[in-house]
């Protein structure tokens, strides 16, 4: 019998133990963030009341701003949030000292700057735009409660300070202390699951597995993947001695992924157009396409460690080898591929797939030595990713913000409402706050929810609870599990605005003070004001050229074609990564606005792809076409291409498809020309070689009758290869 | 040392001059071991970095108030 108890002792111990390891790896952080806020929002109420701060509130609301819960980035967000707090109780200074007499001038004032100030939040991101927020935020919250006793503003605005600063600070050393989740380890996981989920996509896509819309998800998720390392790169940067020293390695790693990643679409893209005519050569291709299968399948494997890693890029430059090989006898033996409209598709074809078995390799080497110390002596430093956020939407969001906070003040200063700076003050709070999310309309219905929950919450609370309160421990007792609720629903990432309206909302409707004042009705009347102030900034944000119009639709999809103009016409140093970083940063935020119906964002997202395969064979186009010498008339019939090509892209129509069609041909007849003059070297020939695949890409690509191109250019394909044939 | 100083005629404690000395030292120090890889061999590389800085916040404001 005790042998059985202590056999079912030793089979459901190690159960216990494994149940805990799941849970500590799914739910478990969740706790530990929601015990970690709770703890930082409690220091930072017990050590501003110790302090004497006068609204210690101040603080703890502005440590449930600055708690988030996927990065460990708190001590860099510190230094900017502090420069942003700085920068606001400055701007709340001038403005008090100018205008303390003149409400009206007064709130111009103020709304001019909290919405330059949101116009900021929307325009950067991370830490820049937080930084943002908090100077709008602390504006308003200054020079509001400074404005009728400019006399006393000097201290007022110091105790402000103190109070956002040690918010800031006990989050920040709070979340840095109490089991870190490191920067390094987040980069480490972030940069593992991309490359498993890169030779998935690859090998899915190879053997023809996956529907069109699982492969398009696994796109968005990659491009999320390349948006997030970049923000966790840039952060880390100025956190993490470790991550600084491999900083090289992860920005190559980075556009090494986005370069093989473009080359892979446009391989495929190729074969599908190949493959779809029957012609011979995308037979050919389909059957080396195959045998590459079986490589990708040891690296799809997701090598965890580098020497599997190394393995596997070892198997790919055998495959070259190999592929070489197998391309010279596919030409021996199938003799309509030296037909030249064949010819040209294979070789094409062929390019790109060395080319993607080039960047593979590279892509795969440099995993490979990430977590190898120490420098290369001689790797290149110009791989800067470009963010790119949409100025004119970015300054829509400030223009909001200003129309909005105007409103409530006329409101305020018309019927002489005693609780308008309430109302104001957190409509520049919400304000500053909807900029910074990328999808402004669930923000603002989330944030009200939250809000308001808030306010029933706190109100049962200063009616029921706060009474019998005695004493900082009692007070923090009752408060900790109403606060780690709203953490809780911060974890989830979805309704992030809920969680962080209703923690907001609560903490500055109790106003703990020291000593604790008691006065519901004035929570009560706070409490209304401040929901209408949230109202009116969210329904001004919603109606006010709402972001699902047709003019977002309209100025997104130029901005996603403006990419092409840019490949064409920007100076060549650095623009690849440029292009390809611009061109996931827009993917990454079509993934982010859900609120665009399914078919038009399918349709953006297959600009998008149009866009890259196109753009990044002009890139290749004019890096090549500088590197060989070619005489006048060839050079300007590629220039002339190109500067159609971009014509195009500003301008769709038939007419215009149809020139550039024509143009690109042209060039690439010359082109092959000038190959078979005797007085080239092998060098010229091979790099005219790849001028000439890239210029048949962009071709084939303007030909293709499935892409976004041919549903808004609307040209049949039949006149488009007359046009082709006749010149 | 006075205990206060006076910042265009506001009064600022002295042991603010002192916080933002030790965080410009600190960042320093924080800089050369971390070049020198010395946080490979600590087990708590944030605890460790904000102890260090309580200590100079604690030496320098010391010897600033004695």
């Amino acid at each position: 019998m005790s042998a059985s108890a202590v056999s079912a002792a030793g089979s459901w111990l190690p159960t216990l133990k494994q149940e805990a390891a799941v849970w500590g790896k799914t739910e478990g952080w969740r706790w530990i963030f929601v015990l970690k806020s709770a703890l930082a929002a409690l220091l930072a109420l017990w050590l501003s009341m110790r302090f004497q701060l006068d609204q210690p509130r101040l603080a703890m609301i502005t440590v449930f701003i600055v708690m988030r819960p996927q990065t460990g980035m708190i001590l860099t967000k510190s230094l900017y949030r502090i420069g942003g707090t700085v920068a606001g109780i400055t701007a709340s200074f001038l403005l008090v000292s100018l205008f303390a007499q003149e409400p009206v001038l007064f709130l111009l004032g103020l709304a001019l700057w909290v919405g330059l100030c949101t116009g900021g939040a929307a325009f950067y991101r991370d830490f820049k735009s937080y930084g943002c927020v908090l100077a709008g935020y602390s504006a308003a919250l200054a020079g509001l409660q400074a404005a009728p006793q400019p006399s006393a503003f000097f201290s007022l605005a110091t105790t402000r300070l103190s109070e956002v600063t040690l918010g800031i600070l006990c989050a920040g050393v709070v979340s840095d202390l109490i089991f870190p989740r490191r920067l390094s380890d987040q980069i480490t996981t972030n940069v593992q699951n991309r490359y498993g989920e890169f030779m998935a996509f690859v090998h899915s896509s190879l053997s023809g597995t996956a529907t069109p819309a699982e492969l398009s998800a696994m796109q968005m998720r990659m491009a999320d993947n390349v948006i997030a390392l970049e923000s966790i790169r840039t952060a880390a940067f100025l956190e993490d001695p470790e991550v600084r020293s491999r900083d090289v390695k992860l920005r190559r790693l980075n556009s090494e992924f986005m370069a093989a990643s473009t080359t892979f679409y446009s391989f495929h893209q190729l074969l599908k157009r190949l493959t779809k005519n029957a012609t011979p050569a995308g037979e050919v291709l389909t059957e080396i396409y195959d045998s590459l299968g079986p490589v990708l399948e040891t690296t799809a494997a997701s090598p965890r460690s580098s020497n599997t890693a190394r393995v596997a890029a070892r198997h790919i430059a055998a495959f070259r080898v190999v592929l070489a090989r197998k391309v010279k006898q596919a030409k021996a033996e199938v003799p309509a591929l030296s037909a030249p409209q064949n010819k040209v598709d294979f070789d094409t074809a062929i390019e790109l797939l060395q080319r993607f078995l080039h960047e593979l390799h590279g892509y795969t080497t440099t995993y490979a030595t990430l977590s190898a110390r120490g420098q290369e002596a001689n790797s290149p430093d110009d791989i800067t990713f470009a963010t790119y956020t949409d100025p004119v939407v970015a300054s829509l969001a400030g223009v909001k913000a200003f129309v909005a906070i105007l409103l409530i003040g006329t409101f305020w200063i018309a019927t002489a409402w005693p609780y308008g700076a309430s109302a104001l003050s957190f409509a520049a709070v919400t304000s500053a706050l909807f900029g910074s999310v990328p999808d402004q309309y669930r923000g603002v219905r989330h944030m009200t929810i939250g809000h308001g929950s808030g306010y029933v919450v706190a109100v049962l609370f200063a009616y029921l609870v706060m009474p019998s309160l005695d004493g900082f421990m009692l007070l923090a007792a009752a408060l900790l599990p109403l606060l780690m609720i709203g953490s809780y629903i911060i974890t989830c990432p979805r309704w992030i605005a809920i969680g962080t309206g209703y923690v907001v909302f609560f903490c500055a409707m109790l106003a703990p003070t020291n000593p604790m004042v008691f006065n519901p009705i004035g929570v009560v009347n706070d409490g209304t004001a401040a929901l209408l102030g949230t109202a009116i900034a969210g329904l001004v944000f919603m109606t006010l050229v709402p972001a699902t119009g047709a003019w977002f639709k309209r100025r997104m999809a130029d901005q996603i074609r403006g990419q092409v103009v840019m490949a064409c016409f920007d100076p060549l140093p650095g623009l690849l990564n440029r292009f390809e970083g611009g061109t996931y940063e827009l993917l990454h935020k079509l993934g982010t606005t859900k609120h665009l119906a399914d078919d038009q964002n399918q349709r953006l997202v297959a600009w998008i792809l149009t866009v890259r395969e196109i753009g990044r064979a002009v890139i290749h186009v004019r890096e090549d076409a500088r590197r060989v010498p070619m005489p006048y008339p060839v050079s300007g019939l590629v220039q002339r291409s190109i500067r159609s090509t971009a014509r195009l892209f500003r301008r769709l129509s038939a007419r215009h498809r149809r020139e550039t069609l024509a143009r690109v041909t042209l060039a690439m007849n010359a082109i092959r020309h000038e190959m078979g003059l005797a007085s080239r070297t092998p060098h010229d020939k091979e790099i005219l070689r790849r001028l000439l695949a890239s210029l048949h890409l962009i071709r084939t690509a303007l030909l293709d009758d499935e892409t976004a191109l041919a549903a808004a250019g609307g040209l049949p394909i039949q006149t488009a290869e007359v046009t082709v044939h006749a010149t | 040392m006075p205990r206060e100083f006076s910042l265009l005629d506001a009064l600022m404690p002295t042991l603010f001059l002192v916080f933002l000395a030790s965080v410009v030292l600190q960042t320093v120090l924080d800089r050369i071991m971390g070049r020198c890889g010395v946080y490979r061999h600590v087990w708590h590389p944030p605890l460790f970095r904000v102890s260090i800085f309580f200590c100079i916040f604690s030496v320098l404001g010391l010897i600033a108030l004695r």
